[in-house]
């Protein structure tokens, strides 16, 4: 191997494990972009979601002795549950504009979710072992953690699930409806809050599938939801708010920036380029590199 | 009167990705003059409507006002230089009171040896809303909300008044009541006006002449009896004659 | 007539009240948490401005606190520049970034500000944890104590930062005053309804928002030199934290967006219920208390009473006249 081909292998490691890593980043931004472009609404409790959906890997790998994998369905549908309820009480009332008022609420209601889940699991780390913990998988001279990669496996086959979901389905027909214009759609028959409700729960389902398979490979405690949440906020504004397949293209992006500063500069300041480029998105392309809703 | 118009778009086409929403528009508007722009919903009036008052950049062409080009100034400018406009669904500032929503454009375009206040108090006057002066908009009706939005308008300084299905939502004899106003308005100052509606029966005793705009462009201009008999007009409205002319 | 009197009196009796308290003979930790309390208010009346009148959604003015404390606090240690000239460094720092981050987010419409806010605070966050040298890092920074000294802004005890920081209080009420009757205002509350509408009344929107986003960075950039001469220390997470996030927009929140008392009083009632919690909590052995209290006090506010103590107040006395 010549010496050229040496120094570029740690960059593309790097660029590699960024793409694995931005997967799932894909996978926590979806949810978000979704309530975004069916409702407006700017979930930041989305984090806290993922959050349990980690606890719920934990809780199942350390008290029930099942792989975190076989409790993703179980994930799911107790966050769509969790998220019925949120919207029920809090944001129902918020539907159809992003106003300061919306966004405090999803901060308490956060802040809230934060504490309980602090009361019940204690503020120490936790994680949850997967059948696929501590194998690598070499590829020539590059080498992969097993369970990212079927992190990564798992939110391609959610992302590609709910694009099919919207454009395929006639709920998914009528979830665009609603997004696209409410008064019209209404005007048609179709009935909005139910169609937002369903569409929410799925948003925040999507957050329990991201946390659970994070949690194979992640530590978690009561703070990490919300310690994810930039980095969501940002794949979901590069890759276009409102857009699905753009948010998980956006969280590969992240995932790329963020391994490659880590290996270039500093891993201490490897999200600085990150915020810089939110800032020059919104100023430059605010619909994002794959043409989201500009508002 | 200056040979410049009060009012000249020349060859406005504006497109949404391949959609053509306006193409080749061109008319003018004289001083003083009361002109009425109709055409079915989808036909273009309000993409024409927010490029002029400057909300939306058109793809070609141009808007001259008073003989100066002011395609490319955003609408505060053309605001104070006396281009001013009203929303087809009335937008005040909810939370201040109506006195407060004539004196934002009081304040802004007033000359500034003039006193806003007493500027405020004479808008207050001219559309009959001073015992509303201190109350929210929620507070009043919607034909008084229609006036706010025209006083707020007009407040200041202002040349051309254009406004957008001003008329619409209101009973017959509100209706009236503003169509007087507006013409009172025209008749004591001066102001040109340019009225958009998607139904002709309120602009026949209201204008002297019209402009048509159907599928993107200009069929016809002329008085509004012209306008009625105008084969092509018939032909654009056909069938719906009866509802669109009368 | 009435009601602007009736303020008067108040708002003067409140001064002398606070005035009064290190001669009443209660002990410092009460007049520390009126320190706090009146420095809190402070930072309230800050935001209120760019989001109580302007509409703004900043959810990252920590930036400017963080600004200001760290600029006072590193060039007092390292260069022994007094704050009387550190406070500067820090408003025209604050007025950089804010320059800087209004321009590129402010012509978009509300939520993309909300978001840059965020990332803005987040950066200085991994910034101020990695330059250990200069900020101290994760640790903090702690201001070197020199004794009671004026001149280097610095006391053991709480009471002159009571006067100093009720100086600020009142400054800052009537800066908002003379905002909210100014024609600067009048254009804020207009862009904060309608954008559009609001230019068609003339109003130049983007250098409104962009101009009531500078004032608010300046002031809280400004009250940050006290909270650092007053606390003695800053670290990041102090800075530029969610939770102090949080505390600079509560007490606008809580006491009605907009208004002139609302961070008064909303500042006020954020303090003693933080104060309360962090009683009872030390008392239970439970940590972080006050921030389950923060959360769901955000909640309650927002939802069920958007315009805070002051809007009950207002919607009373509205209710009265028209009876």
């Amino acid at each position: 191997m010549s010496g050229f081909d040496t120094a570029m292998v740690p960059v593309l490691q790097a660029v590699l494990s960024g793409v694995l890593v931005g997967g799932v980043y894909g996978l926590l931004s979806i949810g978000l972009s979704l309530a975004f472009g069916v409702m407006r609404i700017v979930n930041f409790a989305h984090g806290d979601l993922v959050m349990y959906g980690m606890y719920v890997g934990v809780v199942a790998s350390a008290a029930l002795g099942i792989d975190p994998l076989l409790a993703l369905p179980a994930s799911f549908l107790i966050m769509a549950v969790l998220g019925l309820a949120q919207y029920q009480f809090v944001f129902r009332r918020f539907v159809g504009a992003t106003t300061l008022n919306q966004l405090l609420a999803a901060i308490g209601l956060g802040l809230a979710l934060q504490m309980v889940a602090q009361l019940v699991f204690g503020v120490d780390a936790r994680s949850a072992t997967s059948m696929f913990a501590g194998s690598y998988d070499l590829v020539g001279p590059f080498f992969f953690a097993r369970a990212q990669i079927v992190a990564f496996v798992v939110a391609l086959i959610a992302t590609v699930a709910v694009e099919l979901l919207l454009r395929r389905t006639q709920w998914g027909k009528s979830v665009r409806a609603v997004a696209d214009n409410i008064e019209a759609a209404e005007i048609v028959g179709l009935r909005s809050q139910r169609i937002n409700l369903g569409a929410f729960a799925l948003s925040c389902g999507l957050a329990g599938i991201a946390g659970t398979i994070m949690v194979t490979y992640y530590p978690t405690d009561p703070t990490k939801g919300f310690a994810l949440m930039p980095i969501a906020i940002i794949a979901t504004t590069i890759g276009g708010l409102g857009s699905i397949t753009g948010a998980f293209l956006g969280g590969i992006f992240c995932g790329v920036v963020q391994q490659s500063t880590a290996m270039l500069w500093n891993s201490a300041l490897q999200d600085v380029p990150l915020y810089v480029l939110l800032l020059v998105f919104i100023a430059f392309r605010p619909t994002g590199l794959f043409g989201g809703r500009s508002e | 009167m200056s040979d410049a118009a009060a009012l000249e778009v020349t060859h406005i086409a504006k497109r949404f990705g391949g959609l053509v929403a306006l193409r080749d528009v061109s008319f003018r508007v004289a001083e003083g003059e009361v002109m009425g722009l109709i055409g079915p919903n989808g036909a273009g009036k309000s993409t024409l409507f927010e490029i002029v008052s400057g909300n939306l950049p058109p793809s070609g062409g141009r808007v001259a006002f008073f003989g100066r080009d002011c395609t490319a100034d955003p609408p505060h400018v053309r605001r104070r230089a006396g281009l001013c406009r009203s929303f087809q669904k009335v937008r005040l500032f909810e939370t201040m009171s109506v006195g407060e929503n004539i004196a934002v454009a009081a304040r802004q375009c007033l000359p500034p040896d003039k006193d806003w206040r007493a500027e405020v108090t004479s808008i207050l006057e001219r559309m009959r809303l001073t015992p509303q002066a201190d109350r929210l908009p929620s507070e009043i009706t919607l034909a008084d909300r229609k006036k706010v939005e025209i006083g707020r308008a007009i407040a200041g300084y202002c040349r051309v008044l254009m406004l957008d299905e001003s008329l619409s939502g209101l009973t017959h004899d509100e209706a009236e009541e503003l169509i007087g106003e507006i013409l009172a308005l025209n008749r004591d100052t001066g102001i040109t006006v340019i009225v958009v509606e998607h139904v002709l029966s309120v602009l026949a005793k209201m204008v002297k002449r019209l402009v048509v705009l159907h599928n993107a462009t200009v069929i016809a201009d002329g008085t509004p009896s012209e306008i009625a008999h105008d084969p092509v007009v018939i032909e654009a409205y056909l069938g719906t004659k009866a509802s669109v002319l009368r | 007539m009435n009601r602007r009197r009736q303020s008067l009196i108040l708002g003067a009796a409140a001064i002398v009240l606070t005035a009064l308290l290190p001669v009443s003979g209660v002990n410092d930790y009460i007049v520390a948490v009126a320190v706090r309390m009146l420095i809190f208010i402070a930072l309230g009346q800050a935001w209120n401005v760019v989001a109580g009148i302007g509409g703004l959604l900043s959810l990252g003015h920590g930036v400017f606190l963080g600004l200001g404390c760290y600029a006072t606090g590193i060039l007092f240690n390292d260069y022994g520049l007094p704050p009387w000239l550190g406070v500067w460094v820090g408003a025209l720092l604050s007025l950089a970034i804010a320059l800087v981050m209004g321009t590129m987010t402010l012509r978009m419409r509300g939520v993309f500000f909300a978001l840059a806010t965020i990332a803005v605070s987040l950066a200085l966050d991994q910034l101020a944890r990695h330059y250990v040298d200069l900020t101290g890092g994760d640790n903090g920074l702690a201001l070197k104590f020199l004794g009671n000294s004026l001149w280097f802004m610095q006391s053991r005890r709480p009471m002159p930062f009571l006067y100093a920081a009720l100086v600020f209080v009142v400054a800052y009420y009537w800066i908002t005053r003379w905002i909210l009757a100014s024609r600067f205002g009048l254009e804020m509350r207009a862009v904060r309804d309608d954008e559009t509408a609001a230019a068609a009344a003339g109003v130049p929107v983007f250098r409104t928002k962009l101009l009531g986003l500078l004032v608010s960075a300046v002031m809280t950039s400004v009250a940050g030199t006290l909270y650092m001469q007053s606390y003695q220390a800053i670290d990041p997470e102090t800075a530029f934290g969610l939770s102090q996030a949080i505390q600079l927009q509560l007490p606008a929140l809580i006491g009605g967006l907009g208004t002139s008392w609302g961070p008064i009083v909303g500042g006020a009632v954020m303090i003693l219920l933080s104060e309360g919690t962090n009683l009872g909590s030390t008392k239970l052995g439970i940590a972080g208390v006050d921030i389950l209290v923060y959360g769901l006090l955000l909640l309650a506010v927002v939802m069920y009473a958007p315009k805070g103590i002051m809007g009950l107040f207002n919607t009373r006395a509205r209710a009265r006249s028209e009876s």
